[in-house]
């Protein structure tokens, strides 16, 4: 052994330290060859690119913010101080692309009606808020929910206005129903044949006295009580405008759209021939129409299918239509959710002797949305840009003001500073929500890994 | 002890409706069907009612009335006194040129910015990026408007292009003129011999296939790799260009010329013009569909597991042919039915044009035709009927393409080609299985094969009568669909409807003989109620073929249907050769 050991000139007696990668394959210079200088082609497309945005990028900042104008009151000011943009306009009309032509001095009321919105919402869709302890919030929790189930009629007061008697009418709907019902229970209904024992005669009286109480009662009580003055100023549909009826059509849109489409879906796959027909009908209808032609059945023709006499809002009808749209597509997605499950889940559903809205509302659904989420955020996104379609019917949405601000002597001439600001807005509006929509996607997977 | 007691009969109970399944669905239904009967009845009350107040009628005896106003852009020939119905036809024509044009530009923008996507190369990947990403955040609306406006505003005015020396030049030697007013092109001009050309154009194309074709089954018999792209290219390109130059010395001139746009005056004379509302809407449609489809082929092809590249590297392909023959195929799949509902998207979008002038469907039929006769349910009853046909057909096309991936999935070794030829051959059945194969099992497969001939057949005659109602201008000897009785427009268009569906039972379920009795009953109906003449077919085709061929057809086939075995009519559930 030491023979051997002797005649050799070198023994490693530990592993040689792996030497550090060549200087051109790792940090910058690695990563530039690697993304950018992958052979001749891949340079030369990596040149050209980079000349054609050296080429662009600086006349556009030059244009945008060097030489722009912010604060003038026309347009011939602006070209006087500076030969950019003329981002003065955007700035002295900023109000009305907010608002559109609502009165100034009534602006605070779709303020807090957005405060309030962003309140209802947060109740609705977090189980915890932050810098709020678990328990106290679980204690409010209830009462969030209902002010979030009559935020709808608090917006439609605050934003419209009117004589407060008309929502509280409206509100106290269910709750009168309720003890309609309970009075209708407690009385001795022994007359009533066996076979009959069984009705829900509480549940059947309430529903007809809220049909009746809605559609006979509300006008002429508020009517009457309207002599007594407290409410708020009446604003007209037609002043509403901007981001501010954007916003309106889009979210009323977007929450009506989810329950109905889930129903839609459910009615299409019921199996009960008759539900399942209507539902194809609608749904295959409704996408196989532009939502223009929509808008113009809300504009031109919707009024016909109402009782001669009564006078439909402008924006209660686009949102009717802009609503059935956005069912049909949601119904769709859903649908799709519902396939994706395996079959399993119903049969598991179906052997712990759930009943169908048992299942559905506990096992199935819960599923089906969650496999859904991107594509019902992406019907969102679509909903919403949607909403700029209400200029073909002459609703001033921020591209019907477009027109309108070009139209006035002072700004006649600008162009693209109103594309660029409103097609920012949107898409910011947009890109949140693609982005809340892929993290919720990576929250929701936790089965997959 | 000895008996047991029978049990209880179970009387009924009212709750029973909706608690005991066997009448819980009954239940729910019939309640339903009430609830719609009578939501029916009273939207159609007071659609009556309000109607009746306006001192308004329901009737389209209005679209013959002239339309008395201009259209832009027409393919057909138009005029201000021409019907409010043919208007309607020049916008639906105009909404069909943006929804082809637009659909080819947004395939190729989408193929080629889904494939950069996944380009290594970073600056290309970001800047494809940012693209897509902003695209599709931005509503359309905004991008028609921004595309129309750069058009306008910094495109050249056609006066500019005028002078020595002028401010604005052509290009491509002169043949393409972009101006603020619309892209001018050059036109072909088919002089004497053209058709030649033409003919060689097809020829050449069918020649491309049937090497395809032979070179497929040589390479399965024989292993061998022939050139085949190059030898097809070469083919469908060559094959015109030297009948087009042989034709040049025989005839005086050029087959085939060139009509270049021209300054005379103050604008562009000659050549193909697309004006400029026509051509931001195209552009803006192509670009806001073509980001969306660049995300759906970035799904497809990543949707290929990376283990079939593996795979098909380990067996030896080429990367091109790995991409060929390995990846496309499987991606295809998934980027081909959301490809199709984008195509179906852009078409319902090109419903914006509204907002830039552009004269389509929406624009005439709905827009102006609206304005001026005030008819809007009939107006956006037969728009919105427009627009749903468009949506099926291109649907129905998606239908055809999924069955016919799916059954190239079941003998993969066919490929994916989706020719004309195999597409025929998908209707009629192979000529090969008239004689051996499956036929064998099943009497009379080859009949049955030219059955759906039989049932293309009537599909053309709907077409016809469908365009004889509708589209052709009314002759003297009739009165036109618009100046029938409502009763009688009822009845029509329930006859067509009828028609369809006995047609779509034909095409797509097993047909019997009863529907093929209802279909041939329902177009005599339809053709005697609209007049169709047929004294003029007859008398343009021999009256023996007529009178002996229709009838010979018809028995053989009714007797075909009685007594032979069940025919099969459907495109897709014919038997699939084996190993074919």
């Amino acid at each position: 052994m030491s023979e051997t050991t002797s005649n050799v000139a070198y023994v490693a007696s530990g592993p040689i330290a792996a030497s550090p990668p060549p200087a051109n394959s790792t940090g910058p210079v690695g990563w530039l060859k690697e993304n950018l200088f992958r052979g001749p082609v891949n340079s030369a497309v990596t040149v050209i690119l980079l000349a054609i945005i050296l080429y662009l990028i600086p006349g556009i900042i030059q244009w945008a913010f060097i030489d722009s104008v912010w604060v003038a009151s026309s347009l011939n000011e602006c070209r006087e101080l500076g030969n950019g943009a003329c981002w003065a306009v955007i700035v002295e009309r900023f109000p009305q692309f907010i608002y559109g032509f609502y009165p100034e001095e009534e602006r605070w009321r779709p303020n807090i009606a957005f405060i309030l919105m962003i309140a209802a919402f947060a109740f609705a869709l977090f189980d915890k808020m932050p810098y709020m302890s678990e328990a106290a919030y679980q204690k409010i929790r209830p009462y969030g929910l209902v002010f979030a189930a009559c935020y709808p009629v608090i917006a439609y007061w605050l934003i419209w206005g009117g004589s407060i008697f008309g929502p509280i009418l409206f509100l106290a709907t269910p709750v009168l129903a309720y003890f309609v019902a309970q009075g209708i229970d407690k009385l001795e209904h022994a007359a009533l044949p066996p076979a009959f024992a069984a009705l829900p005669l509480g549940f059947i009286g309430g529903a007809i006295f809220a049909l009746v109480w809605l559609v006979f009662l509300i006008g002429p009580l508020t009517s009457m009580l309207s002599v007594v003055p407290i409410g708020l100023v009446e604003v007209e549909s037609r002043q509403l405008g901007g981001f501010l009826l954007a916003t309106l059509i889009g979210v009323a849109g977007i929450t009506l759209s989810l329950p109905i489409g889930i129903l839609l879906a459910l009615g299409r796959r019921s199996g009960l021939i008759f539900i399942q027909t209507i539902c194809i009908v609608f749904i295959e209808f409704i996408r196989g129409v532009p939502l223009i032609t929509l808008l113009f059945v809300a504009n031109s023709v919707l009024a016909y299918l109402f009782p001669p006499g009564s006078n439909l809002d402008i924006i209660l009808r686009v949102v009717i239509m802009v609503t059935a749209f956005a069912s049909a597509y949601m119904a769709e997605v859903i649908r799709g959710g519902l396939a994706a499950l395996p079959s399993g889940q119903y049969e598991a559903a179906d052997a712990m002797g759930l009943n169908y809205w048992q299942a559905t509302r506990l096992i199935i659904m819960p599923q089906a949305l969650k496999i859904s989420i991107p594509n019902i955020v992406s019907t969102f996104i679509g909903l919403f840009k949607d909403t700029t379609l209400v200029v073909v019917i002459g609703l001033l949405d921020p591209i019907g003001l477009i027109t309108n601000i070009q139209a006035t002597p002072e700004w006649n001439g600008i162009i693209w500073e109103f594309y660029i600001f409103t097609g920012l807005f949107f898409f910011i509006a947009c890109f949140a929500m693609s982005r809340y929509s892929l993290y919720l996607e990576r929250k929701l997977a936790t089965d997959r890994r | 002890m000895t008996a047991i007691d029978q049990p209880p009969k179970a009387t009924f109970r009212i709750d029973m409706l909706w608690t005991d399944s066997r009448y819980r669905s009954s239940f729910i239904q019939v309640v339903a069907l009430f609830l719609v009967l009578t939501l029916g009845y009273l939207l159609i009350q007071n659609v009556l009612a309000n109607l009746a107040a306006l001192g308004k009628e329901f009737g389209f005896s209005f679209m013959r009335t002239p339309a008395s106003y201009d259209i832009n852009q027409t393919l057909l020939d138009y005029t201000s006194r021409d019907s409010h119905a043919r208007a309607a036809v020049i916008g639906i024509l105009n909404t069909g040129l943006v929804a082809v044009v637009g659909c080819l530009l947004a395939t190729l923008i989408g193929v080629l910015a889904g494939v950069a996507r996944l380009s290594r190369n970073w600056m290309l990947r970001t800047v494809v990026g940012v693209y897509v990403e902003g695209v599709r955040n931005i509503p359309l609306l905004i991008q028609i408007l921004l595309v129309s406006a750069l058009i306008i505003g910094t495109l050249p005015q056609p006066r500019e292009f005028r002078g020595e020396d002028p401010a604005a030049t052509m290009y491509f030697w002169d043949s393409v003129a972009f101006t603020g007013r619309g892209f001018y092109f050059p036109m072909p001009v088919m002089n004497e011999g053209s058709w030649i050309v033409i003919a060689a154009l097809f020829a050449g194309i069918v020649g491309a296939v049937v090497f395809g074709r032979w070179a497929k089954a040589r390479q399965q018999a024989t292993g061998e790799v022939l050139p085949v792209l190059p030898i097809k290219a070469a083919m469908i390109v060559f094959t015109p260009i030297v009948m087009f130059l042989v034709t040049a010395l025989f005839v005086p001139g050029w087959p085939i010329t060139l009509e270049l746009p021209a300054l005379r005056g103050f604008n562009f004379q000659g050549g193909i013009f697309a004006r400029e509302s026509y051509v931001a809407l195209t552009l803006a449609l192509a670009f806001y569909t073509g980001a969306f489809i660049a995300e759906n082929v970035r799904a497809g092809i990543q949707s290929v597991s990376k283990g079939q590249t593996e795979a098909s590297f380990a067996l030896g392909l080429q990367p091109g042919r790995t991409m060929s023959l390995v990846i496309l195929p499987q991606a295809l799949r998934v980027i081909i039915p959301p490809l199709i509902s984008q195509y179906l998207n852009l078409t319902k979008n090109s419903s914006l044009a509204l907002l830039i002038g552009y004269m389509d469907i929406t624009g005439t039929l709905m827009g102006i035709t609206l304005n001026q006769t005030g008819r809007e349910f009939e107006t956006l009853f037969l728009g919105m009927a427009a627009y749903l046909t468009f949506s099926l057909s291109i649907a129905g096309v998606m239908n055809l393409y999924n069955e016919n991936t799916k059954l190239v999935e079941r003998t993969s070794a066919t490929g994916m080609g989706f020719s004309v030829l195999s597409f025929f051959g998908s209707a009629t059945g192979r000529w090969e299985q008239l004689k051996k194969g499956d036929a064998v099992m099943h009497d009379n497969y080859g009949i049955r094969g030219f059955l759906n001939l039989f049932v293309l057949f009537y599909a053309i005659w709907i077409a016809l009568l469908v365009n004889y109602v509708f589209i052709e201008g009314a002759s003297e000897l009739r009165p036109s669909y618009w100046d029938w009785g409502f009763f009688k427009q009822f009845t029509a268009l329930g006859m067509i409807a009828l028609s369809g569906a006995a047609l779509a039972t034909c095409l797509f379920k097993n047909a019997r003989f009863i529907d093929m009795v209802a279909l041939e009953f329902l177009f005599f109906v339809f053709a005697l109620l609209v007049g169709f003449p047929f004294a003029a077919l007859t008398d343009s085709l021999s009256f023996v073929l007529i009178v002996a061929g229709g009838a010979a057809i018809r028995l053989a086939i009714f007797g075909y249907t009685m007594f032979g075995a069940r025919p099969n009519l459907t495109f897709f559930h014919r038997i699939r050769p084996q190993g074919a």
